[in-house]
């Protein structure tokens, strides 16, 4: 469960004041564009400090941690990888051994590659993979680093529909499997139906929620003329 | 450990090695200033021949940019890519290299000769002035070319369509880059040939032509005097501070490292083809002939030559390996505002001047010549920094940038991130850098004549020594093993960084 108590984001005339807690499970986070989904976000994962209030996930305060110390793992719109690593070179800086991949942190990659489905492009470039093979090996480093959050800023708005959809059930399943509760951003109702979760909504610099999705997708919603 | 904290530990570390040969060149000048009227002779030589420098090399690149701009040719971006070849060259083996077309038995001389006409003078005032364009007419012409080629084709579509006469089409296409570029450019010259050592070292000399960097080493190394050669090293750092701090004011011309040649839309007439040919093959050959005799004329000679001359080879390997990386380093560790301001420091404080304060620093502690390898190579190092800095920076400040987000979000920070992510995306650039650096470290004719002595040489001062005991033969063909030198480490480390 995260919780965010009376926090306030300011960047420059923009602010985003944020008093709400978000359940466990799957989550999409939905708003217009500029409406600061991102924002929200960043401030979770530590790459944007709060003005004001506090983040808690379960009883622990969280905002005043560094990024790379809060329990939260994020998948971005891009630059997921680095371009110039490999997979396994990829996802080994998040195993123990960081100057070098040894053999039982390779194992440990191919069996997380495995599950996203991947495993024999472990050896290749991103700049050789689809976009929707780089976003599952972004998700398999997340099944590394074993956080109990996933954060994910529209990591999928660049695929077809299709892959977008498959990758969302993956998700789904994955955070099922490891009780990962995720947070989507996304500007897209249809990934709201997608997900048999919670949503929140980020409309007039406030967060708004969480609703039953189904409840937020209502005509008389808190979505109404958005949809 | 933070990158700014890096940043901060290096700055620091590289203001102490300027300070303590500043602090010791005070010391030695007793803080008087007792100037001669040959000592002020220096100081308005060094400002004229900057300026005259300056003037004529940006003047002469206009037409040489605008006639690349306009002309389509075959190889027209490898002309433009080895016009950076003198900024590599060796000064000594440039120097030796317009003696032999410009000098009294020269080429032109002979040809003027031949048809009744004057000979020219290369020692002296005109001989430093042509030194100086050969070196920097390059650059200018680099620097406008890309001025000229970031305007937008649209600008010279619509001009076109206008039917605007060539006054007019001047006055609203290339005036206002003109009057915004030829500043800086004249700035960076003028800055660039206010350090002149080594060319007024070869070509100038005597009472009217002496720079005050010159002065300095006839102080030090002639007359032993080096309260007078403290006096002026810090006349030298107090007038090139002046002329970098006013240049501030001035907009900077972009640094011109790759090449991004768009072809304009133009049409040009056939007496405007017939022009711009001329002009690019008289610049070609201005700047190429020079570096081509020394080919010809030293390749008889390379394979015979005195040992003394390959230990002086060795030496400048060494020096060049070692500087190179020390400059990389501190690049490296100086990508940032602050970095660079503090990179730039050796730019403003020249070799000559950083050495004579080092020897003088030195000699309170041990005798100095002892350690004239480490000391040319740091001073080296910090010459060629400013360059480094200037490659390195852009594709790190986008490295931070792209990767910052990622790299917090899964802890990859301090030694690993070096490891993964800097070293690896930058590898084309410092490989570059490194060429860069050791290229300009083994041509260095600077400090090494503070502190070098008939044991240990470099070889651009071992070509001096020869040239100095009329051992021209020799000479000419150091002077090609030098270049080869030059070339070869800038390519092997391009090249370097290219493959890894």
């Amino acid at each position: 469960m995260i919780r965010f108590e009376d926090a306030i984001i300011k960047i420059g005339d923009f602010q985003l004041a944020v008093n709400t807690t978000v359940p466990k499970g799957f989550t999409s986070v939905i708003g217009q564009s500029g409406a600061g989904k991102s924002t929200l976000l960043s401030s979770l994962s530590g790459h944007r400090a709060l003005t004001s209030g506090k983040i808690f996930v379960d009883e622990t305060r969280i905002d005043l941690l560094p990024s790379n110390k809060r329990p939260c793992s994020i998948i971005f719109q891009e630059f997921n990888l680095f371009p110039h690593l490999s997979i396994v070179q990829n996802l080994n800086l998040v195993c123990g051994n960081r100057f070098f991949v040894s053999e039982s942190s390779r194992e440990k990659i191919k069996k997380v590659l495995e599950k996203v489905g991947i495993v024999e492009l472990i050896d290749r470039l991103p700049s050789e993979m689809s976009g929707g093979q780089q976003s599952r090996a972004a998700l398999a480093r997340v099944l590394l680093q074993r956080n109990p959050i996933l954060l994910l800023d529209e990591p999928f708005s660049a695929l077809g529909p299709n892959q977008k959809s498959e990758l969302i059930d993956l998700v789904d399943s994955l955070s099922k499997e490891k009780d990962i509760s995720v947070l989507l951003i996304t500007h897209d109702p249809k990934d709201v139906r997608q997900i048999a979760g919670h949503c929140i909504v980020v409309k007039d610099q406030t967060v708004l929620g969480p609703f039953e999705t189904s409840e937020a997708l209502d005509e008389d919603g808190p979505l109404k003329g958005y949809l | 450990m933070a990158r700014s904290t890096v940043t901060v530990i290096s700055s620091m570390f590289l203001v102490g090695l300027l300070l303590g040969p500043l602090f010791s060149l005070i010391n030695f000048s007793g803080l008087s200033l007792s100037l001669s009227i040959s000592d002020i002779a220096a100081i308005k030589f060094t400002f004229v021949q900057a300026a005259y420098s300056a003037t004529l090399s940006t003047v002469l690149a206009i037409p040489v940019a605008k006639a690349l701009l306009r002309q389509k040719f075959w190889g027209k971006s490898f002309v433009v890519l080895i016009l950076g070849a003198p900024f590599i060259l060796p000064v000594i083996v440039a120097v030796l290299g317009l003696i032999l077309v410009f000098g009294n038995n020269g080429i032109v001389n002979n040809f003027l000769n031949l048809i009744g006409l004057g000979s020219i003078k290369i020692y002296g005032f005109w001989g430093v002035i042509l030194a100086h364009v050969f070196f920097n007419l390059p650059l200018a012409i680099r620097i406008l070319l890309q001025a000229f080629n970031d305007m937008p084709g649209e600008q010279y579509r619509l001009v076109s369509s206008l039917k605007l006469s060539s006054a007019q089409k001047f006055l609203v296409l290339e005036w206002p880059v003109l009057k915004k570029v030829c500043p800086g450019v004249w700035a960076v010259i003028f800055a660039i040939c206010l350090s002149s050592f080594a060319v007024a070292l070869t070509l100038g000399g005597g009472p009217k032509a002496t720079t005050v960097e010159l002065a300095i080493y006839q102080a030090f190394f002639y007359d032993l005097d080096f309260s007078k050669a403290a006096q002026l090293a810090l006349i030298q750092i107090v007038l090139v501070f002046s002329v970098v701090f006013a240049s501030q004011f001035i907009a900077k011309p972009k640094t011109v490292f790759g090449l991004d040649i768009k072809i304009s839309n133009q049409n040009p007439s056939n007496f405007q083809k017939i022009m711009d040919t001329l002009v690019i093959i008289v610049t070609l050959l201005f700047i190429f002939i020079p570096i081509l005799v020394i080919f010809f004329y030293g390749f008889a000679n390379v394979f015979f030559l005195p040992s003394s001359v390959f230990k002086a080879a060795s030496l400048s390997i060494q020096i060049a390996i070692l500087s190179s990386f020390v400059s990389v380093f501190l690049g490296l560790c100086l990508t940032t505002n602050m970095g660079e301001m503090f990179g730039s420091l050796g730019i403003a404080i020249s070799p000559i001047v950083m050495g004579a304060g080092t020897f003088l620093m030195l000699k309170n502690f041990g005798n100095p010549y002892l350690l004239a390898v480490p000391v040319t190579a740091i001073v080296n190092a910090l010459v060629s920094l400013p360059f480094v800095i200037r490659i390195l920076k852009p594709s790190a400040v986008e490295i931070r940038t792209e990767f910052e987000n990622l790299s917090r979000s899964i802890g990859l920070t301090g030694i690993f991130w070096v490891w993964w992510v800097y070293l690896r995306r930058l590898k084309r650039q410092i490989g570059f850098s490194l060429g860069v650096a050791s290229a300009l470290s083994m041509g260095d004719l600077g400090v090494i004549v503070l502190f070098g002595s008939g044991e240990i040489a470099t070889l651009p001062l071992k070509i001096y020594q020869l040239m100095g005991s009329y051992r021209i033969d020799e000479a000419l063909a150091s002077a090609l093993l030098l270049s080869l030198l030059a070339f070869g480490s800038f390519a092997f480390f391009d090249k370097l960084g290219r493959i890894l």
